[in-house]
């Protein structure tokens, strides 16, 4: 299993696999929903929809069953957007987790991030510039950084220990091990919490 | 929901200042000490030099403010050039410690790096994760930079926003947490950086 998760760890800071090969396209300068959604579907991205949100554009996806939610935003005074905030979540479906697991994963994983959000569900994400340009291979590059992530996340997630008194003697065992179903599901993230961060970005943009 | 808003670091990071020009430059392949060291300098970074740590990794030390930043070039082996590039800069308070929950609640209204806590609670690091996959050109890695180098400003201005009870050290956790390095698990590359910047002096925050 170490050795799982420290090829995954390699995996996901490092080689970026299944990324199409270094090519001279056009950067882009500002996000779109349009190149927004064109990568995603360049790297496997299903039920790719476009939508407006207060102060940007929004692109809902799933990937391998797992839904995404990528908002572009910092768009207000300029002519395109500049921002493009990468996201999922998962429901932890009641159970809390401590801030310090989270900062275990943060510490390890420098790509994305890790929060846990007001109703204790969990988001991942990682956030892009565009400024001054962005190929479109290093958009895809960076999208898969959050994606290969995921599962990384829930398999940390799963080491967190659990008290057992099992045959009278109390240790800790991993809660993946002391349970059935850890109760870690992938959700696309609420996308009023999200919303509401973006609406706060977007507004600081413009200032 | 913290409503901290986020552009003070916006504007010193240059998001609301005119956008770097669009220039005719091949992006950037691999990182390396020279193209990292030129995009600090056309950032007017101050004290840019670089080194090589103990373990043969290159160290791109910077200064911007008085501030002290690092950018260790990581993803290198079997490459040409680096693949990765994590600016990182370790902030300390005058006195006091930080809370998990601050840095959960930072890194929840900033989305274009992160906010990771030492063991102690004594010292964050501000990261930000750069790769070149796909290519990266100047000006955006510039723009990169110059976001990240106004994250010291805006935790210091996020921590002042914040209750005086939010600093201090919260209630220990009932539950243990297995750290992967608690358990045995290889560290990563970068987690092995991060553990030697333990040991670099600290940036103490304005308060």
């Amino acid at each position: 299993m170490r050795k799982l998760i420290g090829a995954a760890l390699a995996a996901a800071a490092f080689v970026l696999a299944g990324v199409p090969a270094f090519a001279a396209d056009d950067p882009i300068e500002y996000f779109t929903g349009e190149n927004v959604a064109e990568a995603v579907k360049a790297i496997g991205g299903t039920d790719v929809e476009t939508g407006p949100y207060e102060g940007g554009t929004a692109v809902k996806f799933k990937r391998s069953g797992i839904p995404y939610l990528f908002m572009i935003t910092v768009c207000k005074d300029r002519p395109g957007c500049i921002g493009l905030v990468m996201a999922t979540g998962i429901n932890t479906e009641g159970k809390k987790y401590a801030l310090d697991l989270l900062n275990a994963f943060n510490r390890k994983s420098p790509p994305v991030t890790s929060i846990a959000v007001e109703d204790g569900n969990l988001l991942l994400w990682r956030a892009l510039l565009s400024d001054g340009g962005i190929p479109k291979a290093n958009l895809r590059a960076n999208m898969m950084m959050l994606i290969e992530a995921l599962p990384v996340f829930i398999e940390h997630l799963k080491q967190q220990l659990v008290a057992t008194n099992e045959g009278g003697t109390t240790r800790f065992v991993p809660l993946s091990a002391a349970t059935t179903s850890p109760g870690l599901r992938p959700i696309e993230p609420p996308p009023s919490q999200l919303q509401e961060l973006i609406k706060d970005w977007a507004a600081s943009a413009k200032r | 929901m913290h409503m901290f808003s986020f552009a003070a670091g916006l504007l010193a990071a240059g998001l609301c200042a005119p956008t770097f020009a669009q220039a005719a430059n091949e992006p950037i392949k691999y990182f390396t000490a020279e193209n990292v060291q030129a995009a600090l300098t056309g950032l007017g970074a101050a004290s840019v030099t670089s080194e090589k740590d103990k373990t043969g990794s290159l160290v791109v030390r910077f200064s911007v403010r008085e501030a002290p930043f690092l950018a260790v070039l990581t993803g290198c082996k079997g490459q040409p050039g680096c693949l990765g590039l994590l600016l990182v800069i370790p902030v300390g308070l005058p006195d006091g410690k930080f809370s998990h929950q601050a840095v959960n609640g930072f890194n929840e209204v900033l989305p274009f790096g992160k906010a990771v806590r030492g063991d102690d609670g004594a010292v964050v690091f501000l990261s930000r994760y750069l790769i070149s996959d796909g290519g990266i050109s100047e000006e955006n890695l510039r723009a990169n930079i110059g976001v990240f180098t106004a994250m010291p400003d805006s935790f210091a201005k996020y921590l002042s926003a914040q209750l005086t009870a939010s600093l201090s050290e919260p209630a220990p956790h009932a539950v243990p947490i297995a750290h992967l390095e608690a358990s045995g698990a290889p560290h990563s590359e970068i987690e092995q950086r991060i553990e030697m910047l333990v040991k670099e002096p600290r940036y103490v925050l304005p308060r």
